[in-house]
């Protein structure tokens, strides 16, 4: 098909411009998807095993936070972002910095909510054997991330993946800039809007790619040792999953 | 004295599940508490261990006040819950989870987690994946990390439940050589007639969270009673 | 661990990241908004590489509808403005949002239909009597349906002869031009349009030039530089070189010289005029 005639020009002359788009979009939202662990996972923690006043809410607007259309994010951002706004004076619209806000807003509900729900169904007895064992609270809380380490990655690999798809943040808070905020999936929209489909689907082709590799990259480290998904308890099975 | 109690209350949902008015436990002795389940057996170690804040009361612990949260003196007191909680990865990864904690050097670590497995009999096994194990490895393993941090009290929540014959005879010899060649204090929990009788030194008893009985020492039956479970 | 692993790239994307948006550029840049129909007709790509070489100043183009093109502007995210919607201009300037405007060039509208053309309006001269035709005939019209500059031309006809459109036959697509093109196409539907946009899709759809040439359907455009009196961070002097530059002998003899499809789009002000008009 013309669509993967055009994927495959693009990747073997290694356009200029489609680098860049690449470029963009690998930072933004690597950028956003690990400061959305870096906030999220503590977060999870405090909303699956704790309890406090207020914490069903929270995970309330944890789940709600990932039903938002990311052109509504994306216009709250400009909002917030503009001149005219209350953080104008920042100078973040229209670039990278602003667009990996906006899809850090997108990716933190998704680990929230994903992780607080794993890191709820551990063992309610994982925090007092490691604090008998000497674990300070910082340690308790790297060892609950640990056991549910595979969990996390789940979480990870899901909001990596919308954030690396979403258009309306990247739009409204990029500005589609060539060269500066113009990422694959704007680049798309506007190969689309000129008509260019063949082109478009191209574009989108190299972003499964790219996004392909990183999971396959995600998967292997995962798993050195063919580790089972462990319950406790049971020493069955054999074969990885999820 | 190891533990002095005094007037300890913990409430769960309401309902007070353990009024302990005064309690003594030794040191350097091997003291059973015993009852039926849901005695607060649990909750009484719990407490003694610094792991739970208790709702009211005091305690001290080797003449000095106790407090939930003290965390160098909960390093003194290790309590080894039932059923162990096996973290990912090996069993010489959960021996030396508590010295990775304590920061001790590497060598050292491997040293003393290697004395403790093979105290226990589980050295074979370290690298074996923590969750293939079969209760009486695990429990040994549950034993080997508390005892190779070697703490000055170790308080073990029904030891020998779940566990074969041959397993309990190991985690008797343990705790025996325990008391006598380090003069380690030991409190563990277990129904009213128990495995462990022939190395307790003294018993208390708990009924419905309140201390039924203080001070006696052992029921008079000597036998190698094979366990029979919660 | 494992996890250790996958750290190592990701400190080293995040610095890259860090890098990259702070060194972000040094030289002088200014922000252009304007319409998609103008940025996708290349001509910016071709005049912009020249007034960097010539001033050092770097232009980011946002391309977005006229009607957002417009509010950007208002809320000072951009330092100037390039529109071809005379009337949301001129309210622009009157509201105090943007000072200077200029005319820089000018294209054309027309009005594309199926080959069968049920309305009969190949050939008019006439876009009031075309509209007024397709009307009557009920044929189906696609229409932008948002606050771009076409749209406001295809109210201003509709003004003219005085028709209201409604009814099932007139459909408002809430689209860019291309995507609007190519809904027409699907519908054998009449359609007002830009040539630039035309002239880019005229192998995707199968669109005939019906009318054309009527003085009506002429398309200015205006450069408009942001207020810097509300606006006070927007870099005015860089802006007013922009169009200066655009409206000089140099810019406006590019304009002329741009080819789309080897065919002449945009055609200089100062050719129209004789001189270049100056409104405030």
């Amino acid at each position: 098909m013309e669509a993967l005639r055009q994927a495959g020009r693009l990747l073997w002359n290694l356009d200029a411009q489609l680098l860049e788009c690449v470029e963009a979009s690998l930072i933004c939202s690597l950028a956003a998807t690990v400061a959305a662990v870096v906030i999220g996972a503590p977060l999870a923690v405090l909303l699956g095993r704790r309890r406090f006043v207020g914490r069903k809410t929270l995970l309330v607007a944890a789940h709600t936070g990932m039903a938002v259309p990311t052109v509504v994010i994306g216009l709250v951002c400009y909002m917030l972002l503009s001149r005219s706004g209350p953080f104008g004076s920042a100078g973040l619209l229209y670039t990278k910095t602003g667009i990996i806000l906006g899809e850090l807003a997108l990716a933190l509900p998704i680990i929230v909510a994903m992780f607080a729900s794993s890191a709820s169904s551990l063992d309610g007895a994982l925090e007092k054997t490691a604090r008998t064992l000497g674990a300070g609270s910082v340690r308790v809380f790297l060892t609950v991330i640990t056991e549910a380490k595979v969990a996390l990655v789940a979480a990870t690999m899901a909001a990596f993946g919308r954030v690396v798809s979403e258009l309306g943040i990247a739009m409204m808070v990029g500005g589609n800039i060539k060269g500066a905020t113009r990422t694959m999936t704007t680049a798309i929209a506007l190969e689309t809007q000129k008509g260019e489909f063949a082109l478009g689907l191209g574009l989108g082709l190299v972003l499964l790619l790219i996004a392909l590799g990183i999971n396959a990259a995600a998967w292997a480290i995962r798993l050195p040792r063919r580790q089972v998904f462990r319950r406790q308890g049971s020493g069955q099975g054999g074969g990885d999953v999820l | 004295m190891f533990c002095e109690c005094r007037d300890i209350v913990k409430r769960y949902d309401g309902r007070t599940v353990l009024h302990v008015e005064h309690l003594l436990l030794p040191e350097k002795q091997i003291s059973a508490v015993v009852g039926p389940n849901g005695s607060g057996k649990t909750t009484l170690l719990e407490i003694i261990s610094l792991l739970t804040r208790p709702d009211g009361g005091r305690m001290r612990l080797w003449d000095s006040p106790a407090r939930f949260g003290d965390a160098p003196l909960r390093s003194s007191v290790v309590m080894v819950m039932h059923p162990g909680y096996m973290f990912r990865g090996t069993v010489l990864r959960n021996v030396l989870y508590g010295l990775r904690s304590a920061g001790a050097k590497r060598a050292e670590a491997h040293r003393r987690a290697a004395e403790a497995m093979e105290l226990v009999g589980v050295s074979a096994l370290q690298d074996r994946d923590a969750s293939r194990l079969s209760s009486g490895e695990r429990q040994r393993v549950n034993l080997a990390r508390a005892i190779a941090l070697h703490p000055r009290a170790l308080l073990l929540d029904e030891p020998t439940a779940n566990v074969d014959s041959d397993c309990i005879a190991v985690i008797r010899d343990v705790l025996m050589r325990l008391r006598d060649q380090d003069g380690m204090t030991i409190v563990h929990t277990s129904p009213s007639h128990n495995a462990l009788e022939s190395v307790t030194d003294r018993v208390t008893e708990l009924g419905e969270g309140r201390v039924v009985g203080d001070g006696r020492p052992p029921s008079s039956s000597v036998s190698v009673a094979k366990n029979c479970g919660s | 661990m494992s996890g250790r692993f996958l750290c190592l790239p990701v400190l080293v994307v995040l610095a890259c990241a860090g890098c990259k948006t702070k060194a972000e550029p040094q030289k002088v840049t200014i922000r252009l908004a304007t319409t998609t129909s103008t940025e996708n007709s290349g001509l910016l790509d071709y005049l912009l590489p020249a007034f960097e070489r010539e001033t050092a100043i770097h232009v980011q183009v946002l391309a977005m509808g006229t009607g957002q093109a417009l509010q950007v502007a208002r809320n000072g995210d951009c330092d100037v403005v390039l529109a071809h919607a005379r009337k949301a201009e001129d309210e622009f300037v009157a509201a105090g949002f943007g000072v200077d405007r200029r005319d820089v060039m000018y294209n054309d509208f027309i009005i594309l239909g199926p080959g069968s053309d049920p309305a009969k309006i190949a050939g008019l001269k006439d876009a009031a009597e075309a509209f007024r035709r397709i009307a009557a005939a009920k044929s189906v019209f696609c229409s932008r349906g948002d606050a771009s500059g076409t749209h406001q031309k295809e109210k201003d006809i509709w003004r003219v002869c005085a028709i209201q459109p409604r009814g099932q036959w007139y459909q408002e697509t809430g689209k860019g031009m291309g995507e609007t093109l190519i809904v027409a196409d699907q519908k054998r539907g009449y359609v007002l349009s830009d040539r630039g946009t035309f002239i880019a899709f005229r192998r995707k759809v199968d669109l005939r030039v019906l009318v054309e040439g009527d003085p009506a359907l002429t398309n200015p455009y205006g450069i408009i530089a942001v207020n810097p009196a509300k606006c006070p961070h927007v870099n005015h002097e860089a802006a007013r070189k922009l169009i200066d530059w655009l409206t000089s002998s140099t810019g406006q003899r590019m304009i002329a010289e741009f080819r789309l499809e080897g065919e002449q789009l945009f055609f200089p002000w100062s050719q129209a005029t004789g001189r270049m008009e100056r409104r405030e």
